[in-house]
C-alpha cells in the first residue's frame, strides 16, 4: 500500500525534538511499556504476566493519566448499575480466564444472555437467535455475558496488583515519545509529566482514541463520525417469568434502540439517534425518557417522529414535558394505529404480568430510571491504516479503541479490542520463546496480519448494517426485510453467524447443514409460489366474478 | 406460504403493509391485496371516465391510488397543532354532526353562514360522501374521509358552485394542494367531457388560478372548519391565503347570495317554461 509518511513532529504537544528528550541514560529501561490502563491495557497486561507467558520475566510499565484507585474501590450497591456495560463473547470471555479475571469478578452483576430479538422498526421484519435451539445442548446456552465495564476492569486490575513485575504509574500522563537522535532503529522514550523517562523495548498506544501513541508513531487513521449520538441509561422494570436473559434491538430509521439485561429487573439502555434527539431526550426528566423508551420499542416511525418533535418543541419553548401529557399524546397515537390497550405493543396500559401475546417478543416496560445514570456519547467509525508503527515510529504498537472505533450496534467494541490483545500476547509469547526480539517489526507482524482484516470485517459489516437500516426507501426496506426473514429461517446460517460473533470459540459450522437448509428452503419457495400461484388465481377469479356482477 | 410466515408477526398482528391481512381493522373496511387493489384502481378508472357520475367509482378510484400521498398528509398534520387536533377528535361532516339551523342563524359575513348559503344555493348536502373502505391504515382511512368530507368548504372558500369546469378548477386546486394523485386523474381526464369554449376558459383562467392558490395556501386538510364557523370568512381567507378565483358563472359577491339564489331559480322557470310547450 503506498503510503506517505506523515510524521507529526509538527503536534507539539506529544513530539519533541530529540535535543530536548533526556538523556538516554537516565530513562528507566522496561520491556513493554502500555499506555492507557482501560480495558484494553489492562487485559494485555494480565495476559502477559500470567503463569502460562513467557513474557511474565519481562518489565512491563502501565501508563494511565487518570487516577486508578477509582477504579480499585468502585463499588455500588446491588441495586444499581453503572450506566456503561458491554456484552463479551464467549470467546473473549474463555481468554479472559486465562488472565485469571474470575479471581476478581464479581459475578453477581454479570448477566449472561441467552437470546436474542433484532427487528426492523419500518417494516417489523424480525430475526431471533435462541442460544439453546441453534448451539445444541453440548454447548453452554449462552451466546454473550453483559458486565458493566468497571466491574471488568475492576478484577484485572485487582488481579494486576497482585503482581509485582508490573510497575503500575498512574495519575501520570505521557509529556512527549520520541527516538533518541532521530535514530529510528533505537528504543523510543517516553516521557512522563512528573519528569520519569521510559525506554521501551515495545511501546502499546491502548491510549483510546484519540491515542496520542498513534500520533507519535505518525499512523494516518481512516474513519468519519456519524450524525449520531449514543444515549444510555440504567434502567428498572418488572421482572418476567421466563427470566431477563434476552437482549432486545429495534433498527429505528434514526438509528437502533437496544435493550442489554443485567439482572431480573435492571437493564441497560443503549439508544443510538440523531444528536438533536439525544439531547432533548438527555434533558427531560427520566420519568418522561422512560416513556420515550417504552415508545420507540412499539410505536411505528410516523409517530416516534411526532414524539421527538413534541419532546424538542416543549424543549425549545422552555417548558417542561409533563409526564401525563406525554402518556396522552402516546396512548392516542396508539388509538390511531389500532393498537388495543391489551396488546403487547401498547406501553401506556396499567395491565400487570406477562398476559399479553407476544410480550416475549419485546422488552419489558421501563418503570424508572437509575438516578444520575442518563448520558450521551457521540459514536464514529475510525480504524488505523496499520497497527504498527515505521520508521521514527518503530517498535510502537496499537490495540483497542487507538486503532479502531466502530459503531456500538453490535456490542464489538470490547470484543475487537480483546482479540487484539489475545492475539499481541501471543505474538510476544511466541517471539519470546524463538529468542526473536519481540519490539521487532518481523515479530509483531503476526498480530497485524491476524487482526487488521478480522477486524476491518466486523467493522465495515457494521457500518453497512447502520447505513442499510437508516434508510427507509420502500425498495431497500423491503429487500433487507426480506433478506432478514430467509436468513432467520436458515438457523444454520444463524448458527455461523453467531459463531462469528464470538459466541463460541471451539466450534466451526458444519456445511453439510447448511446444504440441508438450502434445499428446505428452496422446497419451500416452491411451495410458496404455488401457494402465490392459486392465490393470484383465485383473485383474478373472484375480481372478474365481480365485474360480471356489476 | 410458511417459508415468509412470520410466527412472531402472527402473534402481534402488527399492522403492516407488506403482509395480506384479512382482518377489517375499521367499520367498513375492505382489505384488499395488491392485485385487487391494482384491478379495482383500473376498473374504477374506467368506470369513472365512462360515468362521473359514479361517486362511489370514483371513491375508489381516489383510494386505490392514494399510494404516497396518505401518509405525506399525515406527516402535515402532526407537523400542525390544527391538524392535530383533527386527528385527535376524527370529527365528521355530515348533516347529523353539523348544527345546518344554528349556521343559518349566523352573522352575514361568517364562514358558517356563508357555507349554509352555498349549501341552500347550490342545492347539496353534506350527506352523500362515499365512506372510505380500501384504505388500511385506520388513520390514514380517516385522512382520506376528511378530504373527502370537507370538499364542500373548499368549494365555499374558493367561492366556486357545482358545475364542471369549477369542480375541474377545485381538482386543480386540490392536486396543488394535497397532492393526491385522484385529483390529478380528475384534472387530466375530466376536461376531455367539456366543449372546446368551456376548457379554453379552464386553461386560461381557472388552471393558473388553481395551480398559484392550490401552492401556496396553508395545506386545508390541517383546518378544523368545526372550529371557525364564527369566524369572518374574509380573515379565514386571508389567513389560509386563498385569493378569489376568476369569476364564476353566478358572478356575484357572496352577500348577495340569497338575491342570486332567487334570480336564478326564475331563470331557470322561465327557461324550463320556455322549453316545454
Amino acid at each position: 500500500m503506498p503510503r506517505i509518511p506523515k510524521r507529526c513532529f509538527s503536534k507539539a504537544a506529544i513530539c519533541r525534538q530529540s535535543g530536548q528528550t533526556s538523556s538516554p541514560l537516565d530513562a528507566e529501561t522496561h520491556d513493554v511499556v502500555i499506555v492507557g490502563a482501560g480495558a484494553a491495557g489492562l487485559a494485555l497486561a494480565s495476559a502477559l504476566t500470567r503463569p502460562s507467558s513467557s513474557a511474565r520475566s519481562c518489565r512491563i510499565a502501565l501508563v494511565e493519566a487518570s487516577d486508578l484507585s477509582k477504579v480499585r474501590e468502585w463499588s455500588l450497591p446491588s441495586d444499581q448499575y453503572s450506566n456503561r456495560v458491554s456484552s463479551v463473547t464467549n470467546r473473549s470471555l474463555s481468554f479472559l480466564k486465562t488472565c485469571d479475571l474470575h479471581s476478581h469478578l464479581n459475578q453477581t452483576r454479570t448477566n449472561s444472555i441467552q437470546e436474542m430479538e433484532v427487528w426492523d422498526g419500518v417494516s417489523d421484519a424480525r430475526i431471533s437467535f435462541r442460544a439453546s435451539e441453534l448451539l445444541g445442548r453440548e454447548h453452554s446456552t449462552n451466546m454473550s455475558t453483559m458486565m458493566e465495564n468497571l466491574n471488568l476492569q475492576r478484577s484485572l486490575l485487582k488481579t494486576l496488583q497482585s503482581n509485582s513485575s508490573i510497575i503500575l504509574l498512574d495519575k501520570t500522563k505521557v509529556d512527549s515519545i520520541a527516538k533518541p537522535n532521530d535514530d529510528a532503529n533505537s528504543w523510543p522514550l517516553i516521557t512522563l509529566d512528573n519528569g520519569r523517562v521510559l525506554r521501551a523495548r515495545l511501546l502499546v498506544g491502548a491510549d483510546g482514541f484519540n491515542s496520542p501513541v498513534r500520533r507519535f508513531a505518525g499512523i494516518d487513521c481512516y474513519g468519519w463520525s456519524y450524525d449520531t449520538q449514543a444515549v444510555v441509561a440504567t434502567l428498572f422494570h418488572p421482572s418476567r417469568s421466563t427470566g431477563n436473559t434476552t437482549a432486545f434491538q429495534r433498527f429505528l430509521p434514526t438509528g437502533p434502540i437496544a435493550f442489554l439485561p443485567l439482572s431480573p429487573t435492571i437493564s441497560s439502555l443503549v439508544w443510538s439517534t440523531k444528536p438533536h434527539i439525544a439531547s432533548s431526550l438527555r434533558s427531560v426528566h427520566p420519568d418522561v425518557l422512560s416513556l420515550m423508551i417504552n415508545a420507540a420499542f412499539r410505536l411505528p416511525q410516523i409517530s416516534l417522529q411526532y414524539l421527538y418533535d413534541y419532546i424538542s418543541e416543549k424543549g425549545r419553548d422552555g417548558l417542561q414535558v409533563e409526564r401525563n401529557e406525554l402518556a396522552d399524546e402516546i396512548r392516542w397515537r396508539e388509538a390511531a394505529h389500532s393498537i388495543q390497550p391489551y396488546s403487547a405493543l401498547s406501553s401506556t396500559s396499567d395491565k400487570q404480568g406477562d398476559i399479553s401475546e407476544g410480550f416475549d417478543l419485546l422488552p419489558p416496560l421501563v418503570e424508572h430510571i437509575q438516578a444520575g445514570s442518563v448520558a450521551s456519547f457521540p459514536l464514529r467509525f475510525n480504524h488505523a491504516e496499520t497497527y504498527l508503527g515505521e520508521g521514527l515510529g518503530s517498535r510502537t504498537v496499537l490495540v483497542g479503541d487507538a486503532a479502531h472505533s466502530l459503531h456500538p450496534l453490535a456490542g464489538q467494541g470490547l470484543n475487537l479490542a480483546l482479540g487484539d490483545v489475545e492475539e499481541l500476547a501471543s505474538c510476544i509469547d511466541d517471539a519470546i520463546s524463538h529468542g526473536i526480539d519481540f519490539g521487532s517489526r518481523t515479530a509483531l507482524l503476526p498480530y497485524v496480519r491476524n487482526r487488521y482484516f478480522e477486524n476491518h470485517k466486523v467493522m465495515s459489516a457494521v457500518d453497512k448494517l447502520h447505513k442499510l437500516y437508516s434508510s427507509q426507501l420502500p425498495p431497500v426496506v423491503w429487500a433487507r426485510s426480506v433478506g432478514l426473514e430467509v436468513v432467520n429461517e436458515l438457523d444454520s446460517l444463524k448458527t455461523a453467524l453467531m459463531l462469528s460473533a464470538g459466541a463460541d470459540s471451539r466450534t466451526t459450522p458444519n456445511p453439510w447443514n447448511a446444504a440441508a437448509d438450502g434445499v428446505t428452503l428452496v422446497n419451500n419457495g416452491i411451495e410458496f409460489l404455488k401457494t402465490g400461484a392459486s392465490v393470484i388465481s383465485g383473485t383474478v377469479g373472484s375480481a372478474v366474478r365481480n365485474v360480471l356482477k356489476v | 406460504m410458511s417459508f415468509l410466515r412470520n410466527r412472531n408477526l402472527q402473534c402481534l398482528h402488527l399492522a403492516s403493509k407488506r403482509y395480506l391481512t384479512t382482518q377489517p381493522s375499521y367499520d367498513g373496511h375492505i382489505p384488499l391485496n395488491w392485485f385487487e387493489n391494482a384491478f379495482l384502481a383500473v376498473g374504477s378508472a374506467v368506470m369513472s371516465l365512462a360515468d362521473p357520475r359514479r361517486g362511489d367509482m370514483v371513491a375508489a378510484l381516489g383510494e386505490t391510488t392514494a399510494g404516497p400521498a396518505l401518509p405525506k398528509l399525515r406527516e402535515k398534520m402532526l407537523a400542525s397543532a390544527e391538524g392535530r387536533q383533527v386527528l385527535k377528535a376524527r370529527p365528521r361532516v355530515n348533516s347529523k354532526t353539523v348544527d345546518m339551523v344554528a349556521l343559518s342563524k349566523l352573522p352575514a359575513g361568517t364562514f358558517g353562514q356563508s357555507y349554509f348559503n352555498w349549501l341552500e344555493r347550490c342545492g347539496v348536502t353534506p350527506d352523500t360522501r362515499e365512506p372510505v373502505r380500501y384504505i388500511d391504515d385506520p388513520e390514514l382511512a380517516y385522512i382520506m374521509q376528511r378530504y373527502r368530507e370537507c370538499h364542500d368548504f373548499y368549494h365555499c372558500i374558493c367561492s366556486l358552485p357545482v358545475n364542471v369546469e369549477s369542480e375541474l378548477a377545485l381538482k386543480y386546486f386540490e392536486f396543488a394542494n394535497f397532492g393526491l394523485p385522484v385529483a390529478a386523474i380528475s384534472a387530466i381526464f375530466g376536461p376531455l367531457r367539456l366543449d372546446s369554449a368551456k376548457r379554453s376558459r379552464l386553461f386560461r383562467e381557472y388552471v393558473p388560478w388553481a395551480l398559484k392558490t392550490g401552492g401556496n395556501a396553508e395545506p386545508l386538510i390541517n383546518v378544523f372548519w368545526e372550529r371557525r364557523w364564527e369566524q369572518n370568512v374574509e380573515e379565514l381567507k386571508k389567513e389560509l391565503r386563498i385569493e378569489d378565483p376568476p369569476p364564476a358563472r353566478w358572478g356575484k359577491p357572496l352577500s348577495e347570495a340569497a338575491r342570486e339564489k332567487r334570480r336564478r331559480e326564475l331563470l331557470q322557470q322561465a327557461s324550463t317554461s320556455s322549453e316545454t310547450p
